[in-house]
């Protein structure tokens, strides 16, 4: 069992290398670098070359390669060359939000699609089925930038009802209750967002388990004992149904950390998904090394939650 | 044939003939339409609604007047252009022509419906294009780790999940800055990025065959690791692998959507409907026609490929 | 330390009642002004900013300068008011300037602003080490001399126009706070922790990519009546329009040219356009080789309907451009005027030399090379790519097959360095020190260049050395006018547009939005009850 752990772990490692190896090498490949943003035709080329220097861009690839992994070793993430902080407190920052954000969303996703399923299961092949069958991927065919957009265009726009962006209102309060409150209606409409594009994909695979449990033994058993069709469905399809949706759940965990890009770009959400795609186009290497190796982390640590959830869950899986 | 037909369900056979219809336009309607990309005149690029009529005079130059309005006069055509009435002479204009724009006109004056149905072809093609080459690097991902096992296996699963965990569109937007933007890198680089799943399910499939007695048959009597593989591993995994493809068809063309929002979608003049949403949000304020058609045809194409899936996973359950 | 803030207050309580512009009113309560920014600001120190407009714009409000450049650089060099300077004289010989600074100045963190952060700050400036932009600007100023705590001597190595504007450039920074790190820090260091500030508003809050809030500075001589400025970044266009609408935001500083009809409907909303100092052009690559022969050149020019380009991707809010200076600044030579839109004469010209449709194909070809050419533009720039399609559709008339290719821009940058590419569309903001020398000189490396596409023409080289040594302005004014002629005449680029920068914001406010600098004189700006 311990050798098994420690495969897994030497396994982890080299896959995280292998990533940080090749993000490495693709950002520092790709045409242009950070002195590049230098675009003011009355500065002297000596500027950018200046520039170059600061961030040791001078030097060969090699060279640089190495000695960032050797500070990557050492878990020395550096400093931005963007933001001149350094990048374990940028990541810190945009961390807490992208995790808030995506995980209400799933969570969302999971209870929306989850719900709509067990509803459908109830009366499969009727008009209602069929009805939120459409409706419930409406969202999931449209582009999420394209759904958030239409969400701010009714709900902040048009009714005025709720915030088009950003985390919390410039006049915010401190503290206390208002500021959560105010927090709150900022997250709707990102949460619905991520939420309702989400959710269709997750209630047709749902509603498929879920039908085919129906006509396993133990369901049919249950509704030849008297069991109604929708106690059948809740209390004995609805719980197997789930279980591999737990699998599927712990492998969207990594999203948690490198947030839905799209939606922190039209919410103005200060999240990892636009701290990461600012740092690609600034070339801004050390941060988005940083970014990256937290986000391939998170994965190996995903990975191991989904397989121990699933174990507990589900006892023809524990050893 | 008849009996297996009706067991699909009455969504799946209405999406089946919506993606028939999509595939249709794709294909035949180029054929008949003009060419999406041509403004006929640049000095009148106006935002047309849906159904407005423009007209436009030849001229002996090759190049080409809009009106507003036009009627014929003695010495030549009558014009009002921009608020401004002139008279084009006979001996300039070769010829005249009136055009109805249906779905309207971009800000360009580009025809909204030639640039949708050239546009059907392009985001079918780049999904298409990106399906295969993302099915093609997950299944053998997946086969190799799931006939494996082992260090390669853990390895391999392991790197798929981690790709994952690297915002897939600022690896795109990485990988397009390296390679110079054209439609076919763009299909290269969307479906590289986007196999982890397929390689997934491959693995799943191909480890449980691997345990099937008829799989184990096969190595006992000695068939060959390749020939075991490919002729009867694979034809078996396929089924679901099947299912799943449909389903990402839609994703994919979702995603050249999303990076025309970012702006690394196609590149102009060429037009797919994705880019045109994209685009279009950007103006939404000046005319909903350019939101509105492209959305709707986009969204209808995902969401037949989402009911076929079902569909299809559906069938296969009765048949089991 | 509670004994100087006090006297500090005293001080500016003066100021206000001297009167500074049209901030004297009484400054209201509660007053909040809400700006969109499209992309957060990533340093508040001019040494470490890459020169985005917006985030220089911003960093003007925080720190000061010592005069005040006007926005009237239509008939002359721009001219100067008191900012930190309240007298300046030059001595006879023009090679000394005697400044002295008003008294009044207080950094955020209670110390005065004297000559020696005057001193100071000229020393940075000279510094490659502390990453200064300003070095060769700063080169003719051989060094400061500390009279007493508000008067200094600037001494020239040479007489020039623009000796004052060249003291001028960059801000003051505090010798105080900053001293304590090494120049040779000064491009990794994190400044904003505690940023001492001298201008209107100094930093209150901030919330990385979302918020920046910055307050009035009670001690400013010349304090704003707006309580608190809040930086919202709101990376969106058409969200940035949307929030303005519903009354979310009050100012957009920059709106794209479409959205400004939708936004004049409305009349919650104030819609100002001004000509901004944004020139754009086509840049052909004089390493290629159809592009190396000026007639060629001319020809495209020629064949690209520029007004209509201009008209419908700007709908008014630019106008053509005739040559590399912008017809509103002082030193234009008003005999130019842009060449004609004639494909005609364009064609004539490709034929003449020696571009013609051999295989009938609708593309010119010479020796059996199609003339084909890849029409570079920053992909996150919907503009440009509207540019591209329509310059793309008119060269497509003529027979040369043109094709737009968004690229992402450090790649695009990467390539014009390298030379890479046939034809760039792209844009510049010019200065009001018209210096021509910058873009337009044969460079001796093109790499991080204005003139990166390899103009070369040893006339015009002579004429911009002259207009370097010229002592007076006429002289400049008459060379830059011979420059412009020959650059024109060239054609080493097309001349596309100059635009108009188009700014938004809520009719609560009262404010005036300048070309010169977006928030200038906003310390008289201030909110109006509905």
């Amino acid at each position: 069992m311990r050798s098994v752990a420690l495969r897994r772990m030497a396994a982890s490692l080299v896959v995280l290398w292998a990533v940080a190896t090749g993000t490495y090498a693709l950002v520092s490949l790709a045409p242009g670098d950070a002195a590049s943003r230098i675009t003011d035709p009355r500065l002297p080329a000596a500027a950018r070359e200046r520039w170059r220097r600061d961030f040791g861009l001078d030097r060969p690839l090699r060279a640089r390669y190495l000695s960032w992994l050797a500070a990557t070793v050492r878990g020395d993430m550096g400093i931005s060359w963007q933001h001149r902080r350094p990048v374990r407190a940028l990541l810190a920052e945009a961390l807490p939000p992208t995790a808030l954000l995506t995980g209400l969303g799933l969570l969302t996703e999971t209870l929306g699609g989850l719900a709509i399923a067990t509803w459908q299961a109830m009366r499969p092949r009727s008009r209602v089925d069929r009805a939120l069958t459409i409706t419930s991927l409406l969202a999931y065919a449209m582009p999420s930038f394209a759904v958030g957009m239409g969400l701010v265009w009714v709900f902040s726009y048009a009714l005025g009802w709720l915030p088009a962006s950003h985390m919390l209102s410039p006049t915010a309060a401190a503290s206390g209750w208002a500021r959560l409150g105010d927090g709150a209606l900022h997250l709707v409409l990102p949460v619905a967002t991520i939420g309702l594009t989400g959710m269709g994909a997750l209630a047709r695979y749902t509603r498929g388990s879920l039908l085919e449990e129906q006509s396993q033994g133990y369901v049919l058993a249950a509704r030849a004992r008297g069991c109604s069709r929708r106690r059948a469905v809740l209390t004995h399809a609805l719980p197997n149904a789930a279980l591999p949706l737990v699998t599927v759940l712990g492998l969207s965990l990594p999203v948690l950390v490198s947030g839905s890009l799209l939606v922190e770009v039209v919410f103005a959400w200060p999240g990892m998904g636009q701290l990461l795609l600012q740092a690609a186009l600034a070339r801004d290497i050390p941060l988005l090394m940083g970014g990256t190796l937290v986000g391939a982390a998170a994965v190996v640590l995903g990975n191991l939650l989904a397989d121990v959830s699933v174990s507990l869950l589900d006892p023809r899986v524990r050893p | 044939m008849k009996r297996v037909c009706a067991r699909w369900p009455a969504l799946a056979r209405h999406a089946g003939l919506a993606l028939g219809l999509v595939a249709g336009l794709a294909i035949v309607g180029p054929l008949v339409c003009p060419a999406p990309d041509t403004i006929r005149d640049p000095s009148s690029t106006a935002l047309l609604a849906p159904g407005s009529q423009r007209f436009f005079l030849l001229l002996a130059d090759g190049s080409t007047v809009a009106a507003e309005t036009m009627a014929p006069v003695a010495t030549g055509w009558e014009i009002r252009r921009q608020g401004e009435v002139q008279v084009v002479s006979d001996t300039d204009v070769q010829g005249v022509e009136s055009r109805r724009f249906w779905l309207g006109t971009d800000a360009l004056g580009r025809d909204v419906l030639a640039r949708l149905v050239w546009g059907a072809r392009v985001s079918l093609a780049l999904g298409l294009l990106a399906l295969v080459i993302s099915t093609l690097l997950g299944t053998l991902v997946g086969l190799a780790a799931g006939w494996a096992g082992g260090a390669l296996d853990t390895i391999l699963m392991r790197l798929a999940d981690a790709v994952l965990a690297v915002p897939m569109l600022v690896l795109v937007l990485l990988l397009t800055a390296l390679l110079r933007p054209s439609l076919g890198v763009l299909a290269v680089v969307i479906g590289s990025s986007s196999w982890m799943g397929v390689a997934r399910l491959m693995r799943a499939q191909v480890q449980t065959l691997k345990q099937r007695d008829f799989v184990l048959g096969l190595r006992a009597i000695g068939a060959s690791r390749t020939r075991i593989l490919l002729r009867h591993v694979l034809p078996n995994a396929m089924t679901p692998l099947g299912q799943d493809a449909a389903l990402r068809l839609g994703d994919l063309i979702l995603i050249e959507s999303s990076l025309s929002f970012l702006g690394f979608g196609v590149p102009p003049p060429t037009a797919s409907w994705g880019s045109m949403l994209a685009d279009g949000q950007a103006t939404l304020g000046s005319g909903w026609w350019l939101v509105v058609f492209p959305g709707c045809l986009l969204a209808g194409t995902v969401l037949a490929t989402a009911l076929l899936a079902e569909g299809l996973q559906e069938k296969l359950r009765h048949f089991r | 330390m509670n004994k100087t803030l006090r006297l500090v207050g005293m001080a500016a309580l003066a100021a206000v009642l001297e009167g500074c512009g049209d901030g004297s009113g009484p400054h209201g309560v509660g007053q909040e002004l809400i700006v969109a920014i499209p992309a957060d600001v990533e340093t508040f120190n001019e040494y470490q900013s890459a020169g985005e407009a917006l985030e220089n714009a911003i960093i003007d409000l925080l720190y000061p300068t010592l005069f005040e450049e006007q926005p009237d650089f239509t008939e002359r060099p721009p001219s100067f008011a008191p900012r930190l300077a309240t007298e300046w004289q030059f001595s006879p010989d023009r090679r000394t300037l005697r400044v002295k600074l008003r008294q009044d100045a207080v950094w955020s963190n209670g110390f005065r602003v004297t000559a020696d952060d005057v001193r100071f700050t000229l020393m940075a400036q000279k510094s490659e080490e502390a990453g200064s932009l300003f070095v060769e600007q700063k080169a003719a100023i051989r060094g400061l001399e500390v009279l007493d705590s508000f008067t200094f001597l600037a001494h020239y190595s040479r007489v020039y126009p623009y000796q004052l504007m060249d003291l001028n450039d960059g801000h003051i920074v505090p010798a105080n706070a900053w001293s304590a790190t090494p120049f040779s820090q000064w491009p990794h260091a994190d400044f904003t922790k505690e940023l001492v500030s001298c201008g209107p508003f100094r930093l209150a809050s901030r919330i990385p990519q979302q918020t920046t809030i910055l307050e009035r500075d009670p001690h400013h001589w010349c304090p704003a009546r707006l309580d608190r400025l809040v930086l919202r970044v709101i990376p969106d266009a058409a969200a940035q329009v949307g929030q303005l609408l519903a009354g979310q935001i009050h100012f957009i500083p920059m709106v794209p040219p479409r959205d400004a009809a939708r936004l004049r409907q409305s009349d919650t909303v104030k819609v100002v356009s001004y000509p901004s100092r944004l020139l754009g052009f086509l840049a052909w690559n004089h390493r290629h080789p159809a592009l190396q022969d000026r007639q060629v050149r001319r020809a495209l020019t020629l064949a690209i309907n520029r007004a209509a380009l201009v008209e419908a991707v700007y709908l008014g809010h630019a106008k053509v451009a005739a040559g590399p200076v912008l017809s509103s600044m002082w030193a234009f030579d008003r005999t130019l005027s842009p060449l004609p839109f004639d494909p005609a004469e364009a064609r004539r010209l490709l034929v003449q030399a020696g571009w013609r449709d051999s295989d009938g194909d609708g593309i010119l070809d010479r020796d059996g090379k199609r003339f084909e050419l890849e029409l570079l533009y920053p992909a996150t720039n919907p503009m440009r790519a509207q540019m591209a399609v329509l310059v793309q559709a008119d060269l497509a008339r003529v027979g040369v097959a043109a094709s737009p290719r968004p690229t992402e821009f450090g790649a695009l940058m990467a390539r014009q360095d390298a030379g890479e590419f046939d034809a760039v569309l792209t844009a510049w903001e010019e200065a009001t020190k018209v210096d021509l020398g910058s873009g337009w000189a044969t460079a001796a490396e093109q790499a991080g260049s204005g003139n990166f596409f390899g103009y070369s023409n040893p006339e015009l080289d002579r004429v911009l050395a002259d207009v370097g040594a010229a002592p007076d302005i006429e002289r400049t004014r008459a060379l830059l006018a011979r420059a412009q002629q020959l650059i024109v005449a060239d054609q080493p680029v097309t001349f596309l547009y100059e635009a108009q920068q188009i700014v938004a914001f809520s009719s609560r406010l009262r404010a005036t939005p300048n070309p010169a600098l977006v928030f200038f004189d906003i310390a008289s700006w201030h909110m109006v009850p509905p």
